[in-house]
C-alpha cells in the first residue's frame, strides 16, 4: 500500500511551474504550452484523487470523466489558440510577443 | 518505501524537471520537446494510478496532437528562431512571487492531508456495483430513454464473458465509457459539438488570407480558401 502525496506535490508543482510560466513568458507560443502545464497539473490531481475514492466504484469514474472533458477541451483550446497565432504572426510580420500586441488590427 | 512508490517518485522528478525546462528554455523547439516528455511523465503517472485507459487518451491526444501541432507551427513560421522574445520587462519577481505564493498556499493546504498520508481505497468488486445500471437519482429527465432494466447487449455480453476482476474493472476503457454515456450523456455529446465548431472556427481564421512573402502558404484550411475564391 502506497501514499498518494507525491501525485499531488507532483500536480501542485506543474500547476505552480505553469502559472510562473504564463506570468513570466511573453511569446504567445510559450504562454499555450505553460497553460498545458497547468491543465495537466489540475488533471493529475483529480485522477489521484479518483484512485483514493475507488471503494465507491462507478462514482469514482467521475474524476475519470472529468479528465476527458478537460484533456479534449484543452486539444481545443490548443488548435485554436496556435490558429489565432499564426493569424496574428502574418498581419504583424511574425511578432507574437503579447506585450507589444495591444491593438486590434494591429 | 516500496517499489512502486519509488518509481512514483523518481517519475514524478523528472517530469517536474522537464515541466521547468519547459518554462525556462530559450528555444522554443527545446520547450516542445520537453513539453513532450513532460506530458509523457504525467501519462506514466496515470497508469500507476490505475487510470490505463486516461494514460492511453493522455498520449494520443497530447503527444499525438497537441504537441505535433505546435512543432509544425514552430517549424512553419518560425518563431523558434528569435525564439526568447524576453521576459516581462522589470515583472520577472511579481510573476515569480505570485508562482511562489501559489505554490506556498497549496502546500500549506496540503500539509493538511500529509500529516495523514492520501492512502489509495481498495478497489470494489465489480459484482457490488453493476456498472451499467447507474442510480435513477443521477438520470437526468432529459435523458430517460437511457434508463432500461435491460442492460444494453454490449455490456450484458461483456459481464458473462469476461467477469473481470476489481484491479481490471478500475479506470479501463468499458467502465469509464459506461459510467461517461450513462451519467454524462449531455456532456458527451456537446464535446463532439465543440470539436466541431473548432475545426469550423480554425478554417474561417486562416481561410483566404493572403501570407507573407517570406511565409509558406500550406496552412490547414487556408488552401482551402485559397481554391474557393479562385472558384
Amino acid at each position: 500500500m502506497y501514499s498518494l502525496d507525491i501525485f499531488l506535490l507532483l500536480g501542485l508543482g506543474l500547476f505552480s511551474i505553469g502559472l510562473i510560466g504564463v506570468l513570466l513568458r511573453r511569446n504567445a507560443l510559450f504562454l499555450l504550452m505553460a497553460v498545458e502545464l497547468m491543465l495537466n497539473g489540475a488533471n493529475l490531481i483529480l485522477v489521484t484523487f479518483a484512485r483514493a475514492h475507488a471503494d465507491s466504484m462507478p462514482a469514482a469514474m467521475a474524476g475519470h470523466v472529468a479528465v476527458l472533458v478537460i484533456i479534449s477541451v484543452a486539444a481545443v483550446e490548443a488548435a485554436v489558440g496556435i490558429a489565432l497565432i499564426v493569424a496574428l504572426s502574418r498581419t504583424s510580420q511574425g511578432n507574437i510577443n503579447v506585450d507589444t500586441l495591444g491593438e486590434l488590427q494591429g | 518505501m516500496d517499489m512502486q512508490n519509488l518509481f512514483a517518485t523518481v517519475i514524478a522528478a523528472m517530469t517536474l524537471a522537464s515541466a521547468l525546462m519547459v518554462v525556462l528554455s530559450r528555444n522554443a523547439i527545446y520547450a516542445a520537446f520537453f513539453l513532450l516528455l513532460t506530458l509523457l511523465g504525467v501519462a506514466v503517472e496515470y497508469a500507476i494510478l490505475n487510470a490505463h485507459f486516461l494514460a492511453v487518451i493522455q498520449i494520443l491526444v497530447y503527444a499525438g496532437a497537441v504537441v505535433v501541432l505546435i512543432v509544425f507551427v514552430l517549424m512553419m513560421m518560425g518563431f523558434g528562431r528569435g525564439g526568447f522574445q524576453g521576459f516581462l520587462p522589470a515583472g520577472r519577481q511579481i510573476a515569480l512571487s505570485v508562482g511562489l505564493l501559489v505554490l506556498l498556499l497549496g502546500a500549506g493546504g496540503l500539509g493538511g492531508l500529509l500529516g495523514e498520508p492520501l492512502r489509495p481505497a481498495p478497489m470494489a468488486s465489480p459484482s457490488n456495483t453493476p456498472i451499467g445500471q447507474p442510480s435513477p437519482k443521477a438520470l437526468r429527465p432529459a435523458l430517460q430513454w437511457a434508463k432500461s432494466p435491460v442492460p444494453p447487449p454490449f455490456l450484458a455480453s461483456a459481464e458473462i464473458r469476461t467477469q473481470p476482476t476489481a484491479q481490471e474493472n478500475f479506470g479501463s476503457v468499458r467502465t469509464v465509457g459506461a459510467y461517461f454515456i450513462t451519467h454524462n450523456a449531455l456532456i458527451f455529446e456537446l464535446i463532439s459539438v465543440l470539436l466541431l465548431m473548432a475545426i469550423l472556427g480554425v478554417m474561417v481564421l486562416l481561410r483566404g488570407q493572403q501570407a507573407a512573402p517570406n511565409t509558406s502558404t500550406t496552412v490547414v484550411g487556408s488552401s482551402h480558401g485559397a481554391s474557393s475564391h479562385s472558384a
